[in-house]
């Protein structure tokens, strides 16, 4: 018995003494090699991957690689399209960069991130961070994001402002202008009025928005309600119209209404959206096809 | 040779100057105003078996077209009555299905909301078919 409690003590220290000495010879990944591994993964477009690798260095690594780590993971939730979260990691790298020009790089990557988010108030205090004073090619990038970012707001006069000064020529300068005049006919359409006129008359705010379909069948399906309510009412009587037939007849002519006025919101919601293609378009075909500058993903890692 | 070569340059770097993004940079934003709409795709009226099946299947895209489209959201359960009532059909035949049914529309009320577990966006209460 005492015999074999002296082997397995010696087979433990010998155990021991191997791990130890393995420990020893042996290095982790320290903390630049984790970082490097981060953006390789990043160069194979595995962003999620490269993003645990970058929480690794931001917990183990100092002050300095939190310079370098902040718009990587920004990089990485924008390629991964998270832009609420990329735009949160583009403001701490922001906050942790020592020079302006930098600053100013973050700062255009957060509002294309809260662009694309549509949370254009919150790029619209962005865009008011940048300094007035940009070299031409950034000025024209702030201009493009003013135009949209008015745009998603509906101050279209600012937008249009915004757009025409990236545009030299005339040509496009008046499709624009033209296309902005669509919208006077855009604001006209009321989505009050479209419910108002449901409330009339079934069927007829869901033509105003133009949607026939759900018009047309609006107005049958209350009409047919309607014709039950009175044939109940002359063939029985009023009350027993009010308890059967009305109720079904409140529900679906209720219904009508607010449909209406969601339809009409949606015609405002779409046509916006085509006039905006439309401008974007135009813009676009007044820039160079294939020239792209070098962006902030391009350099951020480095 | 030479003089085209500094012109071409200098050209060159004048619209790098002028433009600041490429046309494909700025067709980006093209569609972020332009919302999908999203077709409405109804799983219970698919894969029929038998013709009962088909002419429920049939009676529920009515339905659900041009009756429940005219409607506001009254149905407080998923799956909405319409699509329970269709799935008790399809799974217990017609008799048993319409029972299923009824005892469903008569739970539609929103009265015992401490018996169902709720949606992800806490909208309706769940009650699927058993």
């Amino acid at each position: 018995m005492n015999s074999i409690k002296i082997k397995s003590s010696i087979y433990f220290i010998l155990i021991f003494n191997f791990s130890c000495l393995i420990s020893v010879i042996s290095q982790a990944q320290t903390v630049s090699q984790t970082f490097d591994y981060g953006l390789n993964l990043m160069e194979l477009n595995r962003p999620k991957e490269a993003i645990a690798a970058f929480q690794r260095v931001l917990f183990f690594g100092d002050e300095d690689f939190q310079k370098k780590v902040f718009p990587n993971i920004a990089e990485c939730y924008f390629l991964l399209e998270d832009y609420a979260t990329a735009s949160r990691y583009f403001d701490l790298a922001y906050f942790s960069a020592s020079t302006d020009t930098t600053k100013t790089n973050y700062t255009f990557k957060k509002i294309e991130s809260l662009v694309r988010e549509k949370s254009f108030l919150f790029a619209k205090v962005e865009l008011l961070n940048l300094p007035d004073n940009l070299p031409p090619t950034l000025s024209n990038k702030k201009l493009l994001y003013s135009g949209i970012i008015h745009y998603g707001l509906g101050e279209y006069d600012e937008s249009k402002a915004s757009f025409l000064q990236i545009v030299s020529e005339e040509t496009p300068q008046m499709t624009i202008i033209a296309a902005f005049s669509k919208l006077e006919k855009v604001a006209k359409i009321s989505p009050k009025k479209a419910r108002i006129m449901s409330m009339i008359v079934p069927g007829l705010g869901q033509f105003y928005a133009g949607d026939v379909r759900n018009g047309i069948n609006s107005l049958v399906l209350n009409g047919s309600f309607a014709y039950l309510t009175l044939q109940t009412m002359f063939n029985y009587s009023i009350w027993d119209a009010a308890i059967s037939i009305l109720p079904w007849y409140q529900r679906y002519h209720m219904g009508g209404y607010l449909r209406a006025e969601e339809a009409a919101y949606e015609k405002i919601r779409r046509e916006t959206g085509e006039i905006f293609q439309e401008i974007i378009v135009t813009v676009a075909s007044a820039q160079p096809t294939s020239q792209k500058t070098p962006t902030q993903s391009a350099t951020l890692n480095k | 040779m030479k003089l085209f070569t500094i012109t071409s340059f200098l050209i060159c770097s004048l619209i790098g100057v002028t433009f600041a993004q490429s046309k494909s940079e700025v067709l980006d934003y093209k569609d972020l105003l332009s919302e999908k709409k999203e077709e409405v795709h109804y799983q219970a009226a698919e894969e029929n078996k038998n013709e009962i099946e088909s002419v429920f299947s049939g009676l529920f895209m009515v339905y659900k077209n041009f009756i429940s489209s005219q409607d506001g959201s009254n149905c407080v359960f998923y799956p909405s009555c319409s699509e329970y009532g269709l799935l008790a059909v399809k799974k217990y035949g017609v008799l048993m299905g319409t029972a299923n049914t009824m005892d469903r529309l008569t739970r539609c009320n929103g009265l015992s909301p401490e018996k169902y577990s709720w949606t992800e966006d806490r909208t309706l209460m769940i009650d699927e078919l058993k």
